[in-house]
């Protein structure tokens, strides 16, 4: 995954040289493979382990980034969508605005599905500093509508995809399973017969979008698109990796679906891109509908610091344990009883289930982004359990 | 005088045979693993899927669950409740016997034959071989397995060679890391080998994850251990200076005389 310096300071300081950086997030765990120069500016490419899901997008980096260099994150403001000032001039809709429905039918391959509709909008191209970011990633900038999905997808590792809201029949959105041989023309121009393993976006009449992977020709957003619906949703990723299979046909979007996305980041994603829409293309949202489950409360992960430094042959303290997963997003508890802590994770560390992988976080940024400095110990063909063993070196990365 | 035997004639020589390069180079590996107590064992290269994978945590959803990333092989399963038959993608299946059979302390190693459907190549085969190792009792912690295959490593490529532990992910082992060492080609700089990074992928390894110990039927809250595996292909290239994996299979006498 491309990564540009310029963009990634948005959301986290950044005071280290690239290489250096780069250094820190490869001893991490995020594998910088190379760092290019596009621009004048540093983009770098990491390899992102199928585990970390909340990586595949550059507020993800930074929030590691931030964990590492013990910064604060600064995310994106939530701003306001619609306009009370414009709501006596509302733009006319062919569809009204009232009649969007969403239904989604297959309850285990789609989740959450969010749609806003935005009106009044004017279709032309992106700012340059959207386009800029968009080409240092590999994306072609099309218009401020598609780049803008584009943008916050990178941005938040959220998928989207956006509407033409005249185009769908009777402003109606169906989540469900392809009928036995129906068929429908990619974005790429291909015609497709699906088959019910694949799951689609379908409005009153037809399939309209490949769920997860593609939009289809025919409710895309064009030039002359006045009305946008914009699509955030949570998809299983078991079928939309078969899909994606099954069609030959793989995108950023089934990329992330595939691997997991945060089920509390589809609103957060939907907000963002709508208040870029209304802001970069002149719309207003006219209404939004939320359907699906409410996402799945996590059990607390309960943690033991005598078991961690057990496993990991470094002495860990509940404090230090404590503020390592703090900083990492975790809600932390413990009672006066009991030496035991009860950790819950943030929404998007879809990975941290067992205590174990919150002993790999320790591991990881308590020794400050490097395995090195903790006590090794080689085994020997005798039973050593009468040796006695060394304090640990704790040896500190210095700043630079 | 006909039957006459010429003695100034030169003798026949005998040719003499040889262990093949990966021969020798897992022979190299284990000898010094065995000193520090490892035990070598061997498992099935035909394996069922449950030993491939579930017991290992890697879940129906994984992306090398299906056909095209694993040789599911067309015979009805023997035990249906295993799972379909594959030829193993690793050594691994292998600690889970081993587990199922005995009781921790645990010190093993196992070699052998691995098969990924690979498009063949310079750098990939679809056989190949690895070595694997797992440690298994009531306190083998991070720090040891730092310690043993630093050790191993020392031993190997030479007591001055750099080496390093990055963070990664197995899905069998938390916390997991790979091992690197400095490029034997540019000594660290960045070339073409070691695609511009420095440094060398050597070796997998982690501790064991408490769902594989619970997989084998050992109480996961009592034991805690490490594993770790080596592909004997890319060892024995690094520390050969061979550049094309093929040439290993393609049993070419020029080749094969050389080690």
């Amino acid at each position: 995954m491309k990564v540009p310096l310029e963009w990634l300071k948005d959301y986290v300081a950044i005071r280290l040289k690239p290489e250096t950086l780069a250094d820190r997030l490869t001893m991490a765990g995020l594998e910088v493979t190379g760092i290019a120069m596009v621009n004048g500016q540093a983009v770098f490419d990491i390899e992102i382990t199928p585990n970390r899901a909340d990586c595949l997008s550059i507020i993800g980096i930074a929030r590691e980034v931030a964990a590492m260099t013990g910064q604060r994150i600064k995310l994106p403001q939530r701003q306001a969508t619609s306009d009370k000032r414009q709501a006596r001039t509302r733009p006319t809709l062919r569809t009204p605005h009232s009649a969007l429905r969403i239904r989604i039918e297959d309850r285990k391959g789609c989740r959450r599905y969010i749609g806003r509709l935005l009106a009044g909008v004017t279709i032309g191209p992106s700012p340059s500093w959207m386009q800029r970011r968009l080409l240092a990633c590999g994306i072609r900038p099309i218009n401020n509508v598609v780049d803008i999905t584009n943008y916050v997808l990178l941005e938040s590792g959220q998928p989207l995809h956006a509407f033409d809201f005249d185009r769908l029949a009777q402003g109606v959105i169906l989540v469900r399973r392809a009928k036995p041989k129906e068929a429908m023309t990619t974005l790429d121009g291909v015609a497709r017969t699906l088959s019910p393993d694949v799951l689609v976006i379908a409005d009153a009449a037809r399939a309209v979008a490949v769920a997860g992977v593609m939009g289809g020709v025919g409710s895309e957003v064009t030039p002359r698109t006045t009305a946008v619906l914009l699509e955030s949703a949570w998809f299983d990723p078991v079928i939309v990796r078969r899909t994606s299979r099954a069609l030959g046909l793989a995108s950023e979007s089934s990329y992330r679906f595939e691997r997991g996305v945060d089920q509390v980041g589809v609103e957060t994603a939907s907000a963002r891109a709508a208040s870029l829409i209304c802001r970069l293309a002149g719309a207003a949202e006219q209404a939004c509908r939320d359907v699906g489950a409410k996402p799945l409360v996590k059990p607390a992960i309960v943690v033991d610091a005598s078991l961690a430094s057990r496993w990991l042959g470094l002495p860990l303290s509940p404090a230090q344990i404590r503020s390592s997963l703090a900083r990492l997003g975790c809600r932390v508890s413990s009672s006066e009883s009991s030496p035991l802590l009860r950790v819950v994770p943030p929404s998007f560390r879809r990975d941290l289930i067992h205590d174990v992988d919150c002993f790999e976080e320790l591991l990881c940024h308590i020794t400050l982004g490097s395995f090195e400095g903790e006590r090794k110990r080689e085994l020997d063909s005798e039973d050593d359990s009468e040796d006695k063993e060394e304090e640990p070196e704790k040896k500190k990365t210095k700043f630079k | 005088m006909a039957s006459a035997l010429d003695v100034t004639l030169p003798g026949s020589a005998v040719p003499r045979g040889r262990l093949h390069p990966i021969t020798q180079t897992m022979e190299a590996i284990l000898s010094l693993f065995v000193p520090m107590g490892f035990e070598i064992i061997e498992g099935p290269e035909l394996e069922y899927e449950w030993y491939n994978f579930d017991a290992l945590n890697i879940p129906a959803s994984h992306p090398s669950r299906e056909s095209f990333d694993t040789f599911f092989v067309d015979s009805r399963s023997p035990e249906p409740r295993r799972g379909r038959l594959l030829l193993r993608s690793h050594t691994s299946p292998v600690q889970v016997r081993v587990m199922q059979r005995r009781k921790p302390p645990l010190r093993i190693l196992v070699p052998g034959a691995v098969f990924r459907p690979d498009p063949l190549d310079a750098s990939h085969s679809f056989m190949f071989h690895q070595v694997e190792g797992l440690v298994v009792d009531e306190r083998a912690n991070f720090s040891d397995l730092k310690g043993t295959l630093t050790a191993f490593v020392e031993r190997f490529f030479g007591p001055a060679t750099k080496v390093r532990f990055r963070p990664h992910f197995f899905p069998f082992t938390e916390p997991s890391a790979e091992v690197d060492i400095a490029c034997t080609a540019c000594r660290g700089q960045g070339c073409s080998t070691c695609g511009r990074k420095g440094w060398l992928e050597i070796l997998g390894c982690g501790m064991v994850h408490p769902n594989v110990f619970k997989a084998a039927g050992y109480d996961a809250v009592k034991v805690q251990g490490f594993a770790f595996g080596m592909g004997v292909e890319r060892i024995a290239m690094l520390k050969y200076g061979i550049t094309d994996i093929r040439l290993f299979f393609e049993n070419d006498l020029r080749f094969l005389e050389q080690f």
